[in-house]
């Protein structure tokens, strides 16, 4: 059984800029913070391998831009996700009112089988700063009405509840893997550079 | 012979205008580069403020101090040094932003330069037995930078003749190349004897180039001999309808007149003609025109869909290169986000030093144009794009980037330079091409932004309300 499983997890990390996708992800991956703000030009990735419920797999973690500008190309990544996480930041209002279109566009993009039960996670990151804008009760409010989205309060730069919410995406995307296994069917990735998906060809329109 | 000042008279304003201009700039001459003939430019015209190289005479407020500042020739290095001190020092006084600090800077990149030149030429006259003497010093005259000519130099053997004959730039005689000592201006290619070098007129085009910064926009704007005083518009001479040998010459790229000696017939295409009519057919221009055309040759200065839209409408090769060269810069977004394209400089190594052509569509430079008119360019275009392509679609990094159609939402992807797909100009969305004409070509995620826009709005004013309401409350209170 464990065998028909696929290794690799794929997580998207979504949120407007300076929120802190990308120290999260070096938080976690590298153990390390820097104060500088670089801004994200397109999109990259990192891997880390974790241990979920005995199983080693390997984390596949998108890292991408959050500004408007740096968005200059597709998100053909979304595809094939196994969970996105939603960050934004506490101390910015407007961050976590975008929380809605984000998760919406990643829907429409990734097109999951199921979206009204694929994973996310909500992460309000900067609790170590102490003017503090979003309340705890706001963000759980948001989370329980889009079907208990997990909800985590971190701080990349002091490195609270990285970990754990880590853990969490790792088990939730295993799970949700788990469910697609049982209908068996769910293609692994999309096969980007097969010669019969030639783009422009408009006879493979499924619609 | 009136008739001619009568039909001058007619010009319209902004046309004569412009021709006095042009005019001046030809004319205009460079009286302290040229009495000090050891101090030259430097290449400020590359590095410095473009369109003001010109050596302004010293400002009054500074003649006092002249004495101090101005060397000739036979400066030696410590002179040199006291002047750069000396002049670094004035530059701290004087006024920000004035004609004084100008002056004062130029000057001191002009003795700094001198004074390298003296170094580096004293320290190879130590390497070399002194008999030797160094020939290699540039010589800076009206903005010519001449540096020593030997046709024979380089690979070919001196045994084998000369396939081309030299002629002297100023005086038009051949150059003897075997008895006589020539020197080359590195900027603008002018070539000149030893014995002519210090009588050179005409103004280094390099210098013009940069002055004028576009090449003329009007075709041939003639203002007639009489308004040049039937004179040569370069070196003064008088021109003669009766004699062969003082013959007035029509340049067709500035619209004035020439003698002989300033015009040798040389025959080249002009910039105006082709942006304004695409006439490539060679015309006749004077010799400083034509180094001016060589030099803006390779120069991504026209903006050719600005000045002349219909021009696309009427040419079908420039229709194909410019969706070669929006597909090129649509590519280039993704090889420029690329680490590995990055790696293999694969920009670099596709478009060399003619990276502007993916850089954007608007610029072309005119020997692009030319080569729109042979077909080279696009085929130069199409193999660029066929390298780039090649990556793209076999880069992991490069297809992740890639879209998906939304509307279909079908799991191939799609890239803003695929043949079938269409790209929103609002959000940049790309869409197939079908699927957005079945949705009235209106764009979905644009439809959604503008919804969550106005809810945001909604809501917005709902907790404005709500604040309203609050504070009337404490009130009442």
């Amino acid at each position: 059984m464990a065998s028909r499983k696929k290794s690799l997890l794929k997580v998207i990390i979504l949120g407007d800029s300076s929120v802190g996708k990308t120290s999260l992800m070096n938080q976690y991956v590298n153990k390390r913070f820097s104060n500088q703000y670089k801004a994200t030009i397109g999109a990259d990735f990192c891997t880390k391998e974790v241990v979920v419920n005995d199983r080693v797999v390997t984390m596949q973690i998108w890292d991408t831009a959050g500004q408007e500008r740096f968005q200059s190309l597709g998100v053909a990544f979304y595809r094939g996700a196994d969970c996105c996480v939603l960050v934004y930041d506490v101390t910015a209002p407007n961050s976590f009112k975008n929380l809605d279109s984000w998760r919406d566009e990643f829907l429409i993009q990734a097109s999951p089988r199921d979206p009204e039960h694929f994973p996310f996670v909500v992460l309000g990151n900067k609790v170590d700063l102490d003017n503090r804008q979003v309340s705890t009760r706001r963000a759980q409010q948001w989370c329980q009405s889009k079907n208990d989205i997990p909800y985590y309060e971190t701080s990349a730069k002091e490195g609270i509840n990285v970990e754990l919410a880590f853990q969490t995406i790792a088990k939730n995307a295993l799970e949700q893997e788990a469910e697609a296994d049982v209908v068996n069917d769910f293609p692994d990735q999309i096969i980007l550079n097969s010669q019969n998906n030639r783009p422009g060809n408009p006879d493979n329109c499924q619609c | 012979m009136s008739s001619w000042r009568e039909s001058l008279t007619s010009i319209p304003g902004s046309v004569a205008q412009f021709i006095n201009e042009s005019a001046s700039s030809y004319l205009h001459q460079q009286p302290s580069t040229v009495g000090r003939a050891d101090s030259d430019g430097g290449g400020s015209e590359e590095s410095g403020p473009q369109g003001e190289y010109r050596a302004l005479p010293i400002p009054a407020s500074l003649v006092r101090e002249q004495w101090r500042l101005i060397f000739t020739s036979d400066a030696n290095i410590q002179d040199l040094q006291e002047a750069i001190a000396h002049c670094k020092d004035l530059v701290l006084l004087s006024e920000e932003l004035s004609e004084e600090r100008r002056w004062l800077v130029r000057h001191l990149v002009d003795l700094r330069y001198s004074l390298q030149q003296l170094e580096e030429a004293q320290e190879a006259h130590q390497s070399l037995p002194s008999d030797i003497v160094v020939m290699d010093a540039i010589r800076a005259v009206v903005g010519h930078h001449f540096v020593p000519h030997h046709p024979h130099h380089g690979k070919r053997s001196r045994l084998q003749v000369a396939t081309k004959r030299n002629y002297c730039d100023h005086c038009t005689a051949i150059i003897w190349s075997v008895v006589q000592a020539s020197y080359v201006c590195s900027d603008c290619g002018y070539l000149v004897h030893q014995k002519c070098i210090d009588s050179v007129k005409r103004v280094c085009a390099h210098v013009l180039v940069s002055e004028r910064q576009h090449p003329v926009s009007e075709i041939c704007p003639e203002i007639g001999l009489a308004s040049q005083g039937y004179k040569c518009s370069e070196c003064g001479t008088p021109l003669n309808l009766k004699s062969s040998w003082i013959e007035p010459r029509l340049c067709d790229y500035s619209g004035l007149y020439f003698c002989p000696r300033c015009h040798w017939g040389d025959t080249t295409f002009i910039p105006a003609r082709v942006i304004h009519n695409w006439d490539f057919s060679p015309r006749r221009v004077s010799r400083t025109a034509l180094q001016e055309i060589r030099l803006f040759l390779n120069k991504p200065l026209i903006r050719l869909e600005e000045d002349n839209p219909k021009l696309f409408v009427f040419v079908e090769k420039l229709c194909t290169v410019k969706k070669l060269r929006q597909n090129l810069v649509h590519m280039r977004h993704y090889l420029a986000a690329c680490r590995m394209a990055t790696e293999q400089k694969l920009v670099d190594q596709q478009l060399g030093g003619r990276r502007h052509l993916a850089q954007s569509n608007e610029f072309y430079s005119l020997s692009d144009l030319s080569q729109v008119e042979t077909g080279a360019l696009a085929e130069f275009l199409q193999a660029v794009f066929k390298a780039f392509d090649e990556h793209i679609r076999s880069c992991p990094m490069c297809l992740a980037q890639a879209y998906i159609c939304e509307i279909c939402s079908n799991n191939e992807v799609i890239f803003p330079f695929d043949d079938g797909c269409i790209k929103c100009d609002q959000c940049n969305s790309i869409f197939h091409r079908v699927c957005l004409t079945r949705k009235n070509m209106i764009c979905p995620k644009c439809t959604r932004i503008q919804e969550r826009r106005l809810q945001l709005d909604r809501m917005r004013s709902a907790e404005e309300d709500e604040d309203a309401t609050d504070d009337e409350g404490t009130k009442a209170e």
